[in-house]
């Protein structure tokens, strides 16, 4: 028996977990949920991670569940639907965007094509500050607030990496 | 014809050489560093490395890409579609090196590709056009004042353009500049030419395209209709054949204008007109592409006719083998394509390696891939992993098929927009066939999972994952990671 202590998008859930054979207990929140019927594919390990297809009767219902762990981080994809745990001690993914921040960062690996601004410029919500080209496409990365440019620290023509700071904007 | 190499990556490169197989043919396979062991060179029978990573350094390299099908003794070309497939000085310098051109005429390729001369051509053979300039716009001021007598909105387009590269939507002048800045931009990157023109932007009309084959015989035939209106910054991602409101007389004069624009360049080969259709049944000529197209398979699914067959007959001077009283549409296609893209987070491309794959399989099921369960995806290229399609007999059942086999598809690794396909098929605006170039926009703005109706089963194969295997190790040189979920007690859900 282990007991895991995970977080959905609702709060916190407590799993308990005792193995079984093809019958493991598993206990969600104190809810017993019967598990059945367990059959696990062939373990691959694609880029250091460990990945494995399985099916099983949860409560009756057939689950077919792609699963891969890559560090602290485990995916599972049920009827085309990703759902993604971790520590939580992970960086955002770059791909997060929070909503208002004044620092602008690559979303991904890419060019920058243009700086649009300047030290001291003036920006609103929603000016373009920066052009990157990624995977054939230009983006343009948007100010999320209304401020001052504090500092740019990419410049035309340069290769960057996924989730580095390109400009800071101090609000207004 | 005996070897064909084939110009291009990805799951087209993997789809002609499969035709080629089929036909008895041999195949070479071409690659960049970051497709050194993609799956489209394991399908070869030879593989010829043409450079670094970014495309204009390999894939673009048409003499590279010569060099490697003489030290192959390759004796054919296949472009696919994208990269030179639309370049003219690439095919007249493969014929020029004695080579069989798996294309149509240089000829036809320069006066379709060329967007402005093109509309020109086609318009002499009487076919209605996009309100739009016909310039070569090299003047600001005198493409603002074009702008502003056509009306705004208005489509700034790359003249070489095509795959919604170099392309703007511009609402009014103020925009316009930076528009036209990044276009050219944008154009000068993709196609080594900046030329951009403009053009009147349609209010809500569908994307529809015909098929169409010719011979070196002189026959010229069409082989239906794709409907193609759900776009992404401005590239498709669903397409469908037939057209859900096509009918006879709209079929018959749509079909007869594509066989007219095709014949102002004596075409042979595989091409496609494209035209946009409004509410009250006008349609226009928006552009002519010159090669095998992404959404071929759902013409192949409805006419029971293979393209790239049948582009391979006709390059090798064969006749087309069947005549336009042989071509009957039976049932109904669609096509999804499958991006490694985050749509929660604006379509951002999201690159990376495949960590778990599991292909869709049924009736009435077909995927087209270029992707396998070690494939990384680069960022250099195009985000595509594949292209997954259902016929059925009607439309309901292709739509039906088509969501159940998303459902079964796994990816894992890179963001995709599979949840989001899903989503699209299953609107009730699709599924009465209410579907125009703004569909998105309409119906699926700022799109975010659904998930959380299965996260109780979700957690339990997560944690399945580590049960049962806690002291057993790992297969030699992949040393089991230490479990997470023992090793650490806060665990979160990310949506």
């Amino acid at each position: 028996m282990s007991e895991h202590h995970l977080r959905d998008g609702r709060g916190p859930v407590r799993v308990r977990i005792a193995p079984n054979g093809d019958e493991p207990r598993v206990a969600i929140d104190d809810d017993p949920c019967a598990v059945a019927r367990l059959q696990r594919g062939p373990r691959t390990h694609p880029a250091r991670a460990i990945t494995e297809p399985m099916s099983f009767d949860l409560d009756g219902v057939p689950v077919r569940a792609l699963v891969s762990r890559l560090d602290d981080r485990v995916s599972v994809v049920i009827d085309g639907e990703l759902y993604v745990f971790d520590s939580g001690a992970a960086a955002d993914p770059p791909n997060a965007g929070r909503l208002g921040s004044g620092r602008i960062n690559a979303p991904m690996p890419g060019k920058i094509i243009a700086v649009l601004v300047r030290p001291g410029d003036r920006v609103t919500v929603g000016q373009g500050v920066i052009v990157l080209e990624a995977m054939k496409m230009e983006s343009t990365l948007n100010a999320e607030i209304d401020g001052t440019v504090a500092q740019v620290t990419a410049a035309a023509g340069d290769l960057v990496e996924g989730g580095v700071l390109l400009v800071e904007i101090t609000p207004a | 014809m005996r070897r064909v190499l084939i110009a291009n990556r990805g799951e087209i490169a993997v789809r002609i050489a499969r035709a080629c197989h089929e036909r008895g043919l041999e195949v070479v396979a071409v690659y960049s560093e970051a497709d050194r062991d993609a799956p489209h060179t394991r399908v070869a029978d030879r593989a010829v490395a043409i450079g670094p990573a970014p495309a204009r350094e390999s894939y673009l390299r048409g003499d590279a890409i010569l060099a490697a099908a003489q030290s192959t003794g390759a004796d054919a070309i296949h472009p696919g579609y994208g990269f030179l497939s639309e370049n003219a000085a690439f095919a007249r310098a493969a014929l020029a090196a004695g080579l069989t051109w798996i294309g149509p005429s240089p000829h036809a390729i320069a006066t379709m590709g060329d967007k402005i001369v093109a509309r020109q051509t086609v318009a002499r053979a009487g076919v209605p056009l996009v309100p739009g300039t016909e310039l070569s716009l090299d003047d600001p001021a005198a493409i603002a004042r074009q702008a502003a007598a056509i009306g705004y909105p208005i489509l700034v387009k790359a003249a070489a353009g095509g795959g919604g590269k170099g392309m703007r939507t511009v609402a009014d002048a103020a925009a316009l500049p930076d528009a036209l800045a990044a276009a050219a931009r944008e154009a000068q990157s993709a196609f080594a030419d900046g030329r951009v023109y403009i053009e009147k932007l349609l209010r809500r009309p569908r994307h529809v395209e015909v098929q169409v084959f010719g011979d070196t015989h002189g026959a010229l035939v069409h082989l239906g209709e794709r409907e193609c209106s759900i776009q992404r910054r401005h590239q498709k991602i669903v397409e469908e054949s037939p057209c859900p409101v096509m009918h006879d007389r709209l079929r018959a004069a749509m079909t007869g204008a594509a066989i007219a624009a095709a014949r102002a360049v004596q075409y042979t080969g595989a091409g496609t007109i494209e035209f946009l259709l409004d509410d009250s049944g006008a349609f226009y000529f928006l552009e002519m592409n010159t090669r095998l197209q992404v959404e071929h398979p759902v013409t192949e699914w409805v006419t029971g006719i293979d393209l790239v067959h049948t582009q391979l007959r006709v390059a090798a001077g064969e006749p087309l083998g069947f005549t336009q009283h042989d071509v009957a549409l039976r049932g109904h296609a669609i096509e999804v394509r499958l991006y490694a893209e985050d749509p929660a987070a604006g379509f951002l491309p999201s690159p990376g390696p495949i960590l778990g794959l599991r292909e869709p399989q049924g009736p009435g099921i077909r995927f087209d891939s270029g992707i396998d369960a070690r494939t990384i995806v680069p960022m250099e290229y195009d985000p595509m992993l594949g292209k997954l399609s259902a016929w059925g007999p009607d439309r309901a059942t292709a739509t039906a098929r088509l969501v159940a086999a998303l459902r079964d598809t796994a990816v894992i690794g890179p963001r995709t927009n599979i949840g989001f396909l899903i989503d699209v098929l299953t609107h009730d605006a699709f599924g009465r066939g209410d579907t125009h170039t703004g569909f998105l926009e309409d119906h699926v703005p700022r799109w975010t999972p659904r998930g959380a109706d299965r996260t109780a089963a979700a957690i339990a194969a997560a944690l399945l994952l580590d049960s049962g295997h806690a002291t057993a190790g790992g297969p030699a040189g992949n040393p089991e990671q230490p479990s997470p979920f023992a090793a650490l007690g806060a665990w979160r859900l990310r949506t």
